[in-house]
């Protein structure tokens, strides 16, 4: 059954992609995604340490694109993992250029939920401050994902998501890191089969952090939608606060839907396992 | 706690006699009765003939005290407050050899409903694209009447008020939990997708459990669930 998106509901294609451009343009948001295909290391597909490339990840097969319709109804009617169980606010990168640590740790988040582990927000700062640091720069979904493996980051309790502050770089910081750590993910892959591959991985609960050279801004994917007839699109979840986009049932915001066309990523990792924990 | 002695003596004392009282043209029977008072309102009453049939007694006093009719020995049942007194009542004439009848076991007082329930699941996460439909419905499903919905609702809740049930993969440590799940991540598993669900006391201590493979469906689980967690 088609999708029809709800009134006021956030959806861009190729027709008006350019609207999230120039929000970045006037400079109300701050993007910072770096291509991948320009890592020093980890360009390559397949190339990370720990990640394990899709097509090791014995999942048997990327689903077929005529099963999506039931599978996608089967996820809208058992209500399963995705949009509407994040109850929690949109994160917030403010004025930093920390989205490409923004959207692995909302995906870590959604997995950890998923888990059934307590609820805390990851702090992107505690990471990227780390990697870049202390500078306000772009950087790479993959060494974010990387990072969270180990030493993971701490709670914005601890180091608020957005303070490139040396400040909160404390012991007590440090030591909270092993309870907010990635333990498996998938390193998806970004040729012609990234949305079909990155679909397979919503289809079975898993959370993507997705890079898009576009929009050179990186989110996560949380849900997969049926747009039409052979139409699809996924659901994202930004990191621009809880006033952009649309809310969910929970009256939470930061949601937006993207068309195939440019929801297909150009760096994508799915967090599959977060390191259980009480902290 | 009012010994079951002091509430016979008092019976005993309330007994009241058989009355026929002829008016003018009718006559009103009454059956023998007697008095009988619990330690406190709010209990339940129940009392059955020596045919085991169900007699209605009149509840006065708030519930602390009630008036039993009938003939014969007459069981009356008082539960409250956790504790079940039991009293054999004399009312009428009464055969002096009577035959030895069976005191009926009354029925257990139902468990309390456990607040302490923890519930694991383990899977293989690899596999998540082979279980069948229902058991991906156990693991993704959070809608209205999942089984998510329902252990948010039943199991016990963390400090932060996180409820206390975990969906693991085999391959996980558990290092930084708490000892509790360290205890049930420990414990042996014959198979995937597994799971446990204890109440979160010792054994011997009203310990309760369940451990084995995840049932094939949504409604299996939660049947499974509500024998440990309540409805």
């Amino acid at each position: 059954m088609p999708r029809t998106l709800p009134t006021g509901e956030h959806f861009y294609d190729n027709s008006n992609f350019q609207e999230l451009l120039s929000q970045n343009v006037q400079e109300a948001y701050a993007t910072g995604l770096m291509p991948r295909s320009e890592h020093p290391r980890f360009a390559a597909y397949g190339s990370i340490p720990g990640a394990i490339p899709f097509e090791e990840s014995e999942l048997p097969t990327i689903i077929d694109r005529s099963e999506w319709p039931d599978r996608i109804a089967e996820m809208d009617r058992i209500r399963g993992w995705g949009t509407n169980r994040i109850v929690w606010p949109a994160r917030n990168q403010q004025r930093t250029n920390y989205c490409w640590f923004n959207g692995p740790c909302l995906a870590a988040e959604v997995a950890a939920a998923l888990q059934g582990l307590p609820h805390a927000e990851w702090s992107a700062a505690s990471g990227a401050c780390i990697v870049k640091s202390f500078r306000n720069q772009g950087g790479f979904g993959a060494d974010a994902v990387a990072f969270l493996v180990k030493p993971g980051v701490c709670s914005t309790d601890l180091w608020p998501n957005a303070a490139i502050d040396r400040d909160y770089d404390t012991n007590e910081a440090d030591a909270d890191r092993v309870n907010h750590r990635v333990r498996e993910w998938i390193d998806v892959p970004t040729d012609r089969q990234a949305f079909a591959a990155g679909t397979t991985c919503l289809l079975l609960g898993y959370a993507l952090a997705v890079g898009y050279n576009w929009w050179r801004h990186e989110v996560a994917a949380v849900r997969v939608v049926q747009l039409g007839r052979d139409s699809y699109g996924w659901e994202i979840r930004n990191s621009w606060g809880d006033d952009w986009g649309s809310k969910n049932e929970h009256g939470v915001g930061g949601f937006s839907v993207l068309e195939e066309g440019k929801a297909a990523p150009d760096d994508c990792q799915a967090v599959r396992q977060v390191v259980p924990s009480q902290g | 706690m009012v010994r079951l002695s002091r509430v016979l003596a008092f019976a005993s004392a309330m007994l009241a006699v058989a009355v026929s009282w002829c008016g003018a043209g009718e006559q009103l029977t009454f059956a023998p009765a007697v008095v009988v008072r619990a330690p406190q309102s709010g209990g339940q009453w129940s009392v059955m003939g020596g045919d085991f049939t169900e007699l209605q007694p009149t509840i006065i006093e708030s519930g602390s005290a009630a008036v039993v009719y009938g003939s014969g020995r007459v069981l009356v049942l008082w539960t409250g407050d956790g504790k079940i007194l039991k009293l054999v009542v004399p009312l009428g004439p009464v055969d002096p050899n009577p035959t030895p009848t069976p005191i009926p076991v009354p029925e257990p007082i139902p468990p309390k409903p456990i607040t302490s329930l923890y519930v694991l699941v383990v899977e293989e996460t690899n596999d998540r694209q082979k279980l069948p439909a229902g058991q991906r419905e156990i693991i993704l499903g959070t809608g209205a009447g999942s089984v998510r919905e329902y252990l948010e609702k039943h199991c016990q809740k963390a400090k932060d008020g996180t409820p206390e049930f975990r969906f693991y993969d085999t391959d996980d440590t558990v290092d930084n939990e708490s000892p509790i799940w360290k205890e049930v991540w420990n414990r042996p598993r014959a198979s995937l997708p597994w799971i446990v669900i204890a109440n979160g006391q010792p054994k011997g201590s009203g310990g309760q459990g369940y451990e084995g493979p995840l049932p094939k469906t949504v409604a299996e689980t939660l049947s499974l669930l509500r024998k440990y967690g309540g409805q």
